[in-house]
C-alpha cells in the first residue's frame, strides 16, 4: 500500500504544480492609459530583441523599460511618424505596415494596417502630413522599386508607383534610394549605386547623385538626376534623411562614403554637406561643407534637422581600416564585415554634433560618450530640445539635448538595447 | 582526417566480408501458448531468466526466438491473469527447440501481484536511461502518422504548421528542431528529405518507438543534443501482408502495403514496404485577411478555405535478407524510394503572404544495408547508408493570389517585375545532397554481469545547388562538404540479482567541412573547418525489492554540431560562419516508476524530473541587417516534471493520462554587452503545459475473434506567450490561445485482426486550434480506414 500512497503523493503534487502555474496566469493588469507623453519605438534586449511602441510622461529621469508595457511588435520594424501617426512597417518576414495613433483616452491604438510585398526600405511623407510615403527596393537584380502613396488618415495604400531611379545593365548597377524628401512639386530621391548582383557593394562611390521626379504625380522615369563629383554617394542605408529640407526650403545631403557606413570600396571623396537651392534642382556650386575638414569633423554618419538652419549629426571620429581583399573573404564577406561593425555594436566611435548649415560649423555636443548607434527614425524638436538614444558598450540612456547651447543632459536609463525613435502622437 | 577514412574502410570491410569474423552457430526456441480451453494466447511473454533475450506471443499465441547461445537456460512465460511458468531448457547448436506451453489462470484476485513479465517496453524503460517505448501495435488501425503518435509522450510538443505533410517542429522536454534526432532503425534521418519525415510514415510500417529522453544510448550514433526517436520497423521472421486505406475529409487518402515472404528453410526474406499519402489539406480557415490589390486590408476576419495546400507523398521500399547464416546472423539490404510535392499556401508561420502556385517537390533515392551477428558474448551491428536527395523549390509564378483566390498577373501591370511569390526573384533552386553515413556497433558480454560496447559512426554530406530561373542565386554552385564523426565506448554493469543496472559512457565528436563561396568575379573561395569534442554520460537504475517499483538516473554532457545551413549559409544573405561550435547541454533526469497488478487491472505509472543546461545555442541575429551569419547566442534552461498513468483491463478498456510542466528559461545574462532584460524570463512561444489523455473501451462480448473498440481521447495545450512575457501591455499582448481537442475514434476487427475497420472524427468539437501564432489547424474532420492482416 506505501507505494500506491507514493504515486498518489506524486500525482497530487503534479496536480499542484499544475494548479499553480495556470493561478499564475491570472494577471493583475495595468492599463497603458497615458494621456500625454512622448511616445517611443522600443527594442528590448536578449532573445529577437523584440520592439514595443510605448509611452511615457517623464524621461528626463528614471528608467524606461518595456515591463508590463507597450504594444509589441512581432518581429523587427521601420518607424516612420508623419504628423501625428506613427508607423511600424516590418521585414518580408513579416510583411506588414501598421498605422498608430492616440484615441480620444489618450492610450494608442492601431489605426490601420497594410501589408506589402517585399520590405518597405524607405520612407518620406508629403509637405502637407497627408500622405506617407514608403518605397519597396529590390536587392538584387533589375526591377522597379514601388513607392507607395498612404494616406496618413486611414493608413490606406491609395497607389503604387514603379520606377527604377537609375540603372545601368552594363554596367551591373542599380539605385538605392537614401530619402524621399517632397519640396513643393518635386520629390527629391538620393540614391546609391550597388551592384546589381545584390552584395550591397558600392559601385560608384565617388560622386553623388540624387533622382528629381515630379510630385505628387510621379513617374516611372525622373525628370532627370543630378551629380556632384566633390562628396561621395549621398545618405546612408537604414537612415531616411540623405536629403533634408531647412525653414527656408533649401535642401541639404549628407554623404559618408566610409566603410563603416557601408560602402565597399570606400570613397576617395570627403565627406560632406552639399545644398540644393530653394526653387532650385541643382546642386549649389557655390556650397559645399567639407565636413572631413572642418574643425570638429571627421565622417558623417547621419544628420537630421532640428530648425534654424542647423542639423543635429553623428561623426565617425574615425573610420574602419578596410581591409584588402583576401583569398579568405569573398568579396560579400568584405561588404559584409562593414556592415556588421556598421549594425553592431563593436565599434563605439560616433561622437554627438550640431552643424550649422549656413555658418558651416561642427559643435560637439557636450557631456554625451562617444557610442553605435544605427537605426534612427526622424527626431523629434520641442521647445528648442531633440531626444537622442545614446548607447555604449555598457549602457543606453536617453540624452536631451539642448539646442542653443549644444549641451546634453543625461535621461532616463534604457533598459533595452536602444530606442529608435520619440514621437509625440 | 585520417581516421573517419580508415573507420569507414573497416566498416565497409565488416559488411563486405563478414565471413572473416570466426563465426558460432546459435541455437532458437519456438512453440505456441495457450490457455486451458486450448484457444491460443497472444501478448504473453518469454523471456530467458537473465532478461536478455525474450519475445511476445503473436496473434496465434506462436513466439520464435533467434539467436541463443546454445545450452542449459531458464525460460519464464507469462502473462497478465495467469500463472508463470518456468522451465530449464537444454538448446542446441543449429537447431531450434520447439516449446508448447499450456497456461494455467491465475487464482489470485484483489491482490497485489508483481508483474514478473517483462515486456521489451518494460525492460528497456526500466533500466536507467530515460525512455519512453511506444508499442505501435494496438495503433495500427488509427488513421494517425508517426508524429501524432510521438504525440502522446510525456514531454514532447508538435506543432503543426497546417494539415498532412506540414511543416513541423518537435520538442521534447523543450529542446527542438535538430536538437533532437531521429532514426529508423537506427540508421539516422537527418537530411533525407522531406518525403521521410515522420509526418509521411503510417504507423502500419512500423512497431515501435523509443523516444530516448536527454539521454542518448552511443548505439545511436547521433549528436543529438536533447534526445534522440528511434523508430523500430521491426524484424520477424514471419510471412505477412498488412494492406491499410483510409479516406477521408479535405480529400486525404493514405494507402499502405508492408508485406514480407519468409523462407524459414532457405533463411532468407524478402520484404516490401510503401506508403502514400495525398490530402488537398483545404480546410476552412476562419480569420485572414483579405487584401485588396495594393494591400490594404478590406476584411480582416475573411473566412475561406485554404485552396493550395495539396500534399503528396510516396515511398516504395525493398528489403532482401539472409538469416541464421554461417556469416550472419542477419544480414539485409535495402532500396528506398520515395518522394512528394507540396503546395505551399504560405510561409510556415505567416498567413499575410498568400501563395497560389508556389511549391516544393523532393526525390530521395536510399540504399543501405545492415549486418548482424553474435559470436559468443560479443555482438556485432553494422549499417552503411547512402542517399541522394534532390529538393526542388519552384517560385517560378508571376501571379499574385490573395486569400480569395484572386490572381493577378504580375506582367499586366509591369511587364519587368522580377518578383516570384516568395522570393525578391523568380526561381527555380534545385538542392542536391549525396550522403553516405555508417555505423559500426559491438557489444561483448565478457561476464554475467559486464558488458562492454563501442560504436564508430560517420556522417558525410556533400551539398550542391543550382537555380534555372535566378542567375543572380549563388548558393552552393561550388558543393561544400560537412563530415561527421562520432564514436562512443560504454560499460553496463547488471547486478545479480538484476536490481541494480549502471552505465557509463563516453562519445567523442568530430566534424570537419570545406565551405567554398564565390567572391564578386565568381572565383572560388574555400574555408576549411573543423572541430573535435568530447560528450560523457551515466545512467543509474534500481529496483526495489518488490520489484514493482523503482527510481533511475541519468545524465548526459551533450552536443549538436552545427548544421550545414548554418555553417555553410546559404549563398548570399545568411553568411558561412566557419567558427560556429557546437550546442552544448547538461541533461540530467530523475524518475520513479510504478507496475502494478490488481487482480486482471494492471497500473502503469511514471514521473520524471528533467534539466537541460543548455549553452551557445545557434541562432540567426534579428533582421535589420542586409547580412549575417548564424551564431551560438543563447543559453537556455529547462527544467520540468512530467508523469503518466496508463491502467489497463485487458480486453475490456485502458485509461492513458499523461501531463507536462516544463519551466523553460533565458540564462544569458548579457546581450551585446547589454544586460539582458529576458535575463531568467520564461522563453517565449514555447508551450510548457500540456497533456493527452486516452479512454479506450471493448465494451462487447463479442463471439470469438471479433472485437469492437471505441477510443476516445483528448490533447490540451496551455495558452503561451508569443513574445516575452513580462513585457508589453498584458491587455494587448500576442498568444496563442488554449487548446483543448476531442478524438473519437470506433474500430471493429473480426477473424483476430485480419479484417479491421476503423472511423475517426478529429477535432470533435471543431474547435479553432493553433499550434503556431495565427496559423489555424483544422477542424472537424472524419477518416475511414480499412486494413487487411494476413499472418500466415
Amino acid at each position: 500500500m506505501r507505494n500506491i500512497f507514493k504515486s498518489r503523493l506524486a500525482g497530487l503534487w503534479l496536480l499542484l504544480v499544475i494548479c499553480f502555474t495556470t493561478a499564475c496566469g491570472d494577471d493583475d493588469s495595468v492599463t497603458d492609459s497615458i494621456p500625454s507623453g512622448i511616445t517611443m519605438a522600443f527594442k528590448t534586449t536578449g532573445g529577437d530583441e523584440t520592439e514595443y511602441i510605448i509611452n511615457q510622461e517623464d524621461i528626463s529621469t528614471g528608467e524606461i523599460s518595456a515591463e508590463g508595457r507597450g504594444i509589441e511588435q512581432t518581429g523587427w520594424r521601420f518607424y516612420y511618424s508623419v504628423g501625428k501617426t506613427l508607423f511600424a512597417s516590418g521585414y518580408s518576414a513579416d510583411n506588414q505596415c501598421a498605422g498608430y495613433v492616440a484615441n480620444d483616452a489618450g492610450q494608442i491604438v492601431k489605426q490601420g494596417e497594410f501589408i506589402f510585398e517585399n520590405a518597405l526600405e524607405m520612407f518620406g511623407k508629403s509637405d502637407d502630413n497627408e500622405t506617407f510615403l514608403a518605397m519597396e527596393i529590390p536587392r538584387a537584380g533589375f526591377g522597379n522599386r514601388r513607392l507607395h502613396f498612404i494616406d496618413v488618415s486611414t493608413t490606406f495604400v491609395n497607389k503604387i508607383v514603379g520606377t527604377r531611379i537609375f540603372e545601368s545593365e552594363a554596367r551591373g548597377e542599380v539605385a538605392w534610394p537614401t530619402a524621399l524628401e517632397v519640396r513643393g512639386d518635386k520629390l527629391f530621391v538620393p540614391f546609391h549605386k550597388l551592384d546589381a548582383q545584390g552584395s550591397f557593394s558600392t559601385t560608384s562611390p565617388d560622386t553623388a547623385f540624387v533622382a528629381i521626379y515630379d510630385y505628387p504625380e510621379v513617374g516611372a522615369e525622373p525628370i532627370k538626376i543630378i551629380s556632384d563629383s566633390r562628396t561621395s554617394n549621398i545618405g546612408v542605408n537604414g537612415m531616411t534623411t540623405g536629403v533634408i529640407e531647412v525653414d527656408n526650403g533649401d535642401l541639404y545631403s549628407f554623404s559618408s562614403g566610409s566603410f563603416l557606413a557601408g560602402f565597399y570600396p570606400t570613397s576617395t571623396k570627403p565627406s560632406g554637406i552639399l545644398r540644393i537651392p530653394n526653387g532650385d534642382t541643382e546642386f549649389d556650386e557655390d556650397y559645399f561643407f567639407n565636413i572631413t575638414q572642418a574643425t570638429n569633423g571627421g565622417n558623417i554618419f547621419w544628420m537630421d534637422y532640428i530648425g534654424d538652419e542647423k542639423v543635429i549629426a553623428r561623426i565617425l571620429i574615425n573610420d574602419l581600416e578596410t581591409p584588402e581583399p583576401s583569398p579568405a573573404l569573398t568579396g560579400e564577406q568584405l561588404i559584409a564585415a562593414g556592415w556588421y561593425e556598421a549594425y553592431g555594436r563593436s565599434v563605439f566611435n560616433q561622437k554627438l554634433v550640431i552643424i550649422d548649415l549656413v555658418d558651416e560649423t561642427i559643435t560637439d555636443v557636450a557631456d554625451v560618450p562617444l557610442h553605435a548607434k544605427r537605426f534612427t527614425s526622424p527626431v523629434l524638436v520641442e521647445d528648442g530640445k531633440v531626444y537622442v538614444s545614446i548607447e555604449t558598450a555598457t549602457d543606453a540612456f536617453v540624452y536631451t539635448v539642448d539646442i542653443e547651447t549644444a549641451t546634453a543632459t543625461k535621461g532616463a536609463e534604457i533598459k533595452g538595447k536602444t530606442i529608435k525613435g520619440f514621437y509625440r502622437l | 582526417m585520417k581516421l573517419p577514412k580508415s573507420l569507414i574502410a573497416f566498416q565497409l570491410g565488416c559488411l563486405l566480408f563478414p565471413s572473416l569474423i570466426m563465426a558460432q552457430k546459435t541455437a532458437s526456441l519456438k512453440g505456441t501458448v495457450v490457455d486451458a480451453k486450448g484457444e491460443a494466447v497472444p501478448g504473453i511473454t518469454i523471456i530467458r531468466k537473465d532478461k536478455e533475450l525474450g519475445t511476445i506471443t503473436d496473434g496465434t499465441g506462436a513466439f520464435y526466438i533467434t539467436e541463443v547461445l546454445p545450452g542449459v537456460s531458464t525460460w519464464v512465460v507469462s502473462g497478465v491473469g495467469y500463472e508463470p511458468q518456468e522451465k530449464e531448457l537444454h538448446l542446441k547448436a543449429g537447431k531450434a527447440f520447439v516449446w508448447d506451453v499450456t497456461l494455467k489462470e491465475s487464482v489470485t484476485e484483489m491482490d497485489e501481484v508483481t508483474v514478473m513479465s517483462q515486456s521489451y517496453a518494460e525492460r528497456k524503460q526500466l533500466g536507467g536511461i530515460a525512455v519512453k517505448v511506444i508499442d505501435t501495435r494496438q495503433l495500427q488501425n488509427l488513421t494517425a502518422d508517426i508524429n501524432q503518435v510521438i504525440r502522446m509522450t510525456p514531454g514532447v510538443v508538435i506543432r503543426e504548421s497546417g494539415g498532412v505533410g506540414s511543416g513541423f517542429s518537435l520538442s521534447l522536454n523543450g529542446l527542438s528542431g535538430d536538437q533532437v534526432r531521429y532514426f529508423i532503425d537506427g540508421v539516422p534521418m537527418e537530411n533525407f528529405g522531406s518525403a521521410l519525415t515522420l509526418n509521411n510514415y503510417p504507423v502500419n510500417l512500423i512497431k515501435r518507438i523509443d523516444v530516448y529522453k536527454g539521454v542518448v544510448p552511443i548505439h545511436l550514433g547521433a549528436d543529438a543534443l536533447g534526445g534522440a526517436i528511434n523508430i523500430i520497423t521491426g524484424y520477424q521472421r514471419e510471412n505477412f501482408l498488412d494492406a491499410t486505406y483510409s479516406f477521408g475529409s479535405f480529400n486525404t487518402h493514405r494507402a499502405s502495403v508492408n508485406t514480407q515472404y519468409t523462407d524459414q528453410e532457405a533463411g532468407y526474406y524478402v520484404k516490401f514496404s510503401s506508403f502514400f499519402n495525398h490530402s488537398d489539406n483545404n480546410y476552412w480557415m476562419d480569420e485572414v485577411p483579405l487584401t485588396d490589390e495594393l494591400g490594404n486590408i478590406v476584411n480582416d476576419r475573411f473566412r475561406t478555405r485554404r485552396f493550395h495546400d495539396g500534399y503528396t507523398s510516396g515511398m516504395l521500399a525493398g528489403t532482401f535478407g539472409i538469416f541464421d547464416k554461417k556469416i550472419a546472423d542477419e544480414w539485409k539490404v535495402t532500396l528506398t524510394y520515395a518522394g512528394n510535392r507540396n503546395n505551399y499556401q504560405h510561409p510556415d508561420f505567416n498567413i499575410k503572404r498568400i501563395f497560389g502556385k508556389f511549391h516544393t517537390e523532393n526525390e530521395t533515392v536510399l540504399a543501405s544495408t545492415s549486418y548482424q551477428k553474435r559470436i559468443g558474448g560479443l555482438s556485432i551491428r553494422a549499417y552503411a547508408a547512402y542517399g541522394n536527395i534532390e529538393e526542388s523549390s519552384v517560385d517560378t509564378s508571376t501571379f499574385r493570389y490573395n486569400w480569395a483566390g484572386e490572381a493577378i498577373n504580375r506582367f499586366d501591370s509591369d511587364p519587368s517585375d522580377p518578383k516570384g511569390e516568395i522570393r525578391d526573384r523568380r526561381s527555380l533552386f534545385i538542392l542536391n545532397d549525396h550522403t553516405f553515413r555508417s555505423q559500426l556497433h559491438l557489444k561483448y558480454v565478457f561476464h554475467p554481469r559486464h558488458s562492454v560496447h563501442v560504436s564508430l559512426s560517420q556522417n558525410h554530406l556533400k551539398r550542391s545547388g543550382e537555380d534555372l530561373v535566378d542567375s543572380l542565386n549563388r548558393s552552393f554552385i561550388s558543393s561544400n562538404f560537412i563530415n561527421k564523426t562520432l564514436s562512443g565506448l560504454s560499460y553496463q554493469y547488471d547486478s545479480e540479482d538484476e536490481r541494480i543496472q549502471w552505465t557509463v559512457f563516453g562519445k567523442g565528436y568530430g566534424y570537419n567541412g570545406k565551405i567554398i563561396t564565390q567572391d564578386l568575379d565568381n572565383a572560388d573561395q574555400e574555408t576549411n573547418t573543423s572541430l573535435n569534442t568530447i560528450g560523457y554520460g551515466t545512467a543509474l537504475a534500481y529496483r526495489f525489492a518488490e520489484g514493482a517499483y523503482g527510481v533511475k538516473a541519468s545524465f548526459e554532457r551533450a552536443y549538436r554540431i552545427p548544421e550545414p545551413g548554418e555553417i555553410l549559409g546559404s549563398g548570399l544573405y545568411v553568411l558561412p560562419n566557419p567558427d560556429l561550435q557546437p550546442e552544448k547541454s547538461y541533461n540530467v533526469n530523475l524518475g520513479a516508476w510504478l507496475r502494478k497488478s490488481i487482480s486482471t487491472i494492471e497500473i502503469n505509472s511514471e514521473i520524471n524530473l528533467f534539466l537541460r543546461k543548455a549553452d551557445d545555442f545557434i541562432r540567426f541575429p534579428s533582421a535589420g541587417a542586409p547580412f549575417g551569419s548564424f551564431e551560438n547566442l543563447d543559453n537556455v534552461r529547462s527544467q520540468g516534471v512530467e508523469g503518466s498513468v496508463s491502467v489497463t483491463k485487458k480486453d475490456h478498456w485502458l485509461f492513458n493520462v499523461n501531463a507536462t510542466y516544463q519551466h523553460i528559461t533565458d540564462r544569458t545574462p548579457f546581450d551585446e554587452g547589454l544586460e539582458n532584460v529576458n535575463y531568467k524570463s520564461r522563453l517565449p512561444n514555447i508551450p510548457y503545459l500540456f497533456g493527452n489523455a486516452r479512454l479506450g473501451l471493448s465494451p462487447f462480448d463479442l463471439p470469438e475473434r471479433r472485437n469492437v473498440t471505441f477510443y476516445l481521447s483528448t490533447n490540451y495545450v496551455h495558452e503561451f506567450f508569443l513574445l516575452w512575457e513580462n513585457n508589453g501591455d498584458p491587455d494587448q499582448k500576442n498568444s496563442i490561445p488554449e487548446q483543448l481537442t476531442l478524438d473519437f475514434s470506433a474500430e471493429m476487427s473480426w477473424k483476430d485482426g485480419r479484417y479491421n475497420v476503423s472511423a475517426t472524427s478529429s477535432n470533435l468539437t471543431d474547435a479553432q486550434v493553433f499550434d503556431n501564432f495565427l496559423i489555424q489547424k483544422p477542424g472537424r474532420a472524419f477518416y475511414l480506414k480499412l486494413r487487411y492482416f494476413l499472418n500466415y
